[in-house]
């Protein structure tokens, strides 16, 4: 750490995958990249206690698609899960909002919580509505996590805050009325994070830690191997660590993203509101 | 040769259907508000179109059509098992609780003003509200006619279980 007399702030680092389960490869053929995630996986959070928790995107189906393949590890793979390191709620599958109904969106979340639970592992800890590409957001999708009790999230594609805003957060605005919403609890915080496709790059979001400096809070980065096995994680003991620690003075912390979001969000009226857009649920 | 679903279509492999699709899309042009308008009215029937399908009364056993009839039993084809009002309240699903024997039906408000709805469930006891993941809310009042009321503001979806 930089001996530059500077108090030191936290950072927290949030590790997970991106996982499409059938995009531009089949889904057999994803899945085959998926198993080979999730063996890696395990070594890692074998080898790197540091490494305390890794988000599996939100979606529950990825264990049920990889335990469909290896039903043999059910057993390794469940208590890793049970102990938090393997984060799995709040979704069953990330669906395309806008080529589904809304309808479908609340049975992934039911069905996801409820997966979940059965898995062994913790909803609390992932209570942070977590829609990383859904290239569009229905404008009830507020209204829809905070049905499940769910009342921040985090997205990346289709936000765009920075060139909207100049900032990485903002606070979304239901439809029928922001008083009435606000006192119905149904607006709520929504940031968005920059993301790197394929491969961890650790500090490289430039302006999502400026966004954070502006505010006074903490520092927050993400870690994601999208459709790969996760090789080069943050933990605090992973080398790509060290570039990061050469720009900022900063102690490090492994988060779930309610964790962090909980610990980094500014109070509501510091943050741009922006209204949904109306339409169908 | 693919295993077949009951519909008779090829049965994915727990992915999307590959191959050709056909899609079908509807234009409705018109001049006002989509709630003035109730474009949404017609969108809803044409994405999710109420079809009939012949049932057997429930308790009534397998006693062909002419002898109920003589029988003086009811034959009719159709049965209510929930009556709403007013239109603004779209009903986006109606189906059994996941882990309780009830039933679950949740709306929304279409409209741009709030209104006031009641919903009718033949037969149900108790009417609580629902979170989004089925647990229970308060009890919304039932009258005489067992008919529940509950207020909803624009946009907002509402979740109410039916014990019957």
């Amino acid at each position: 750490m930089p001996d530059s007399g500077e108090q030191p702030r936290t950072l927290h680092v949030i590790s997970h995958t991106h996982w499409d389960r059938e995009w531009r490869l089949s889904f057999q053929r994803f899945r085959f990249r998926l198993v080979q995630l999730v063996d890696r996986l395990m070594d890692l959070l074998n080898e790197d206690l540091g490494l305390r928790y890794f988000n599996m995107d939100a979606q529950t189906i990825c264990v049920d698609d990889d335990l469909g393949v290896k039903p043999a590890s059910r057993g390794r793979l469940l208590s890793v899960i049970r102990h938090g390191r393997i984060l799995v709620a709040i979704w069953c599958n990330q669906n395309d909002n806008t080529l589904v109904s809304g309808e479908s969106a609340i049975r992934s979340l039911l069905i996801g919580h409820r997966k979940a639970e059965a898995f062994g592992g913790p909803t609390a800890a992932v209570k942070a509505g977590c829609i990383p590409d859904q290239i569009g957001n229905i404008s009830q999708l507020p209204q829809i996590l905070r049905g499940s009790g769910i009342g921040t999230a985090v997205g990346g594609r289709g936000l765009d805050m920075p060139r909207e805003s100049g900032c990485m957060e903002h606070w979304r605005e239901n439809p029928g009325g922001s008083s009435e919403a606000t006192e119905a609890g149904l607006d709520f915080p929504l940031g968005a994070v920059g993301r790197q496709e394929g491969e961890a790059r650790p500090g490289t979001n430039g302006h999502f830690g400026e966004a954070y400096d502006e505010s006074g809070n903490p520092i927050t980065c993400h870690d994601m191997s999208s459709e790969t096995a996760p090789d080069r994680v943050l933990s605090p003991t992973a080398p790509p660590m060290a570039q990061l620690l050469r720009r900022f003075t900063v102690q490090i912390q492994t988060a779930c993203a309610s964790t962090s979001f909980c610990a980094t969000t500014p109070a509501p009226w510091r943050l741009p509101c922006f209204a949904a857009p109306t339409g169908p649920l | 040769m693919n295993e077949k679903d009951p519909l008779g279509h090829d049965r994915a492999d727990g992915g999307g259907r590959l191959g050709l699709q056909t899609v079908r899309y509807a234009v409705l042009p018109h001049g006002g508000t989509r709630e003035k308008d109730k474009a949404w009215r017609e969108a809803h029937a044409f994405q999710a179109p109420l079809r009939d399908r012949q049932m057997p009364v429930a308790g009534r056993g397998n006693i062909d059509h002419n002898r109920r009839e003589m029988a003086g039993v009811d034959t009719s084809t159709r049965a209510c098992y929930l009556a709403t009002e007013p239109e603004q309240l779209a009903l986006s699903a109606f189906r059994r609780a996941r882990d309780r024997e009830a039933t679950v039906a949740r709306f929304w408000n279409i409209g741009a003003a709030a209104v006031r709805g009641a919903l009718t469930p033949p037969g149900a006891k108790a009417a609580p509200r629902v979170y989004l993941n089925e647990d229970r809310q308060e009890d919304l009042p039932v009258d005489v006619d067992g008919t529940a009321s509950v207020s909803v503001w624009p946009k907002r979806i509402v979740t109410v279980e039916f014990a019957v």
